[in-house]
């Protein structure tokens, strides 16, 4: 399925009408945000595929744990980079954001804390793969670690935030997930185009770089 | 069209983009906005401009990355 091109059309419909209705459909008049509001379908979604490729991730972790078969530990790996490399990106524009409505590039916000946290476990994750020489080591150890850093994420970005005062909007809920807290509208395109065009983009380089790596592990072994 | 004739091309772009941000540099006449003033313009609507920009700079220096891999497993190197 994944070497089908359906959904890879399918990508592309979505973010490129993503793009077009996000800078052009009437957004609400909130004080301080005006029309970076509009941020709504390009910065939380990286989170989203963030969280998509850590969970996969982790399946493919628990696979390998199974199966020993070094493809499992591979797939997990991309899964792991290219999560990080979402995390990254939804790092940087959220700063590039809150600099003009928070007034700085950093703030002492639990959310920023939190992830900046859950971006760091996954890097020592990767810093952990390159320290090993032994490949099988490597892969059962990381493996491991795997499931204890997307464990160590629930507290990180989900639960500690959300117990204390938070400038993100949503307060102690949350905006992305809770239809109240943000305009139905805006709600609808996120869930329909925005949050699935950017998965599948996730999937989409995943899968191309899954498939580069498999055949460096075929010339291996 | 070959890898690296693709990457001048990039390269160039790129450069070009570079000169370009010179003419931004020079200074204003009479109301001297400083660059927060323009993104705090047009109800902050350059932000999400930025914010789109980085976004999207961020996937093409991904997606080279990879090229670059796909690159090395052409010519036949082995090993990462």
């Amino acid at each position: 399925m994944l070497r089908q091109n359906w959904w890879k059309g399918l990508c592309i419909v979505l973010l490129t009408s993503t793009v077009i209705t996000g800078l052009l459909i009437p957004v609400p008049a909130r004080p301080n945000l005006n029309e970076s509001i509009r941020n709504y379908f390009f910065h939380p979604p990286l989170w989203i595929v963030m969280m998509v490729q850590f969970t996969v991730s982790v399946v493919y972790s628990i696979k390998y744990l199974r199966s020993s078969s070094l493809r499992h530990d591979l797939v997990a790996r991309e899964f792991a980079i290219t999560g990080l490399f979402f995390g990254l990106l939804g790092i940087c524009t959220g700063m590039f954001w809150a600099n003009f409505t928070w007034g700085a590039f950093w703030t002492g916000d639990p959310k920023l804390t939190g992830t900046a946290i859950g971006l760091l476990i996954y890097s020592a994750y990767l810093v952990l793969r390159g320290s090993l020489t032994d490949i099988d080591k490597r892969a059962r150890m990381a493996a491991v670690y795997n499931i204890f850093a997307y464990a160590m994420l629930f507290p990180t970005i989900f639960i500690i935030p959300r117990m204390v005062e938070s400038l993100h909007p949503g307060g102690t809920g949350n905006p992305v997930i809770s239809p109240k807290d943000v305009d139905p509208r805006m709600f609808l395109i996120f869930w329909t185009l925005a949050a699935p065009g950017w998965i599948l983009l996730g999937l989409w380089i995943t899968s191309l770089r899954i498939r580069i790596a498999k055949i460096y592990l075929n010339d291996i072994q | 069209m070959t890898y690296s004739s693709l990457s001048k091309y990039v390269l160039f772009f790129l450069t070009a983009f570079l000169f370009c941000i010179s003419l931004y540099s020079q200074p204003l006449p009479s109301s001297a906005k400083r660059t927060s003033d323009f993104f705090h313009s047009n109800g902050k609507f350059f932000v999400v401009v930025g914010v789109l920009s980085i976004l999207f700079l961020g996937i093409y220096i991904f997606l080279f990355s990879i090229n670059r891999w796909v690159l090395k497993l052409e010519k036949g190197k082995l090993g990462r």
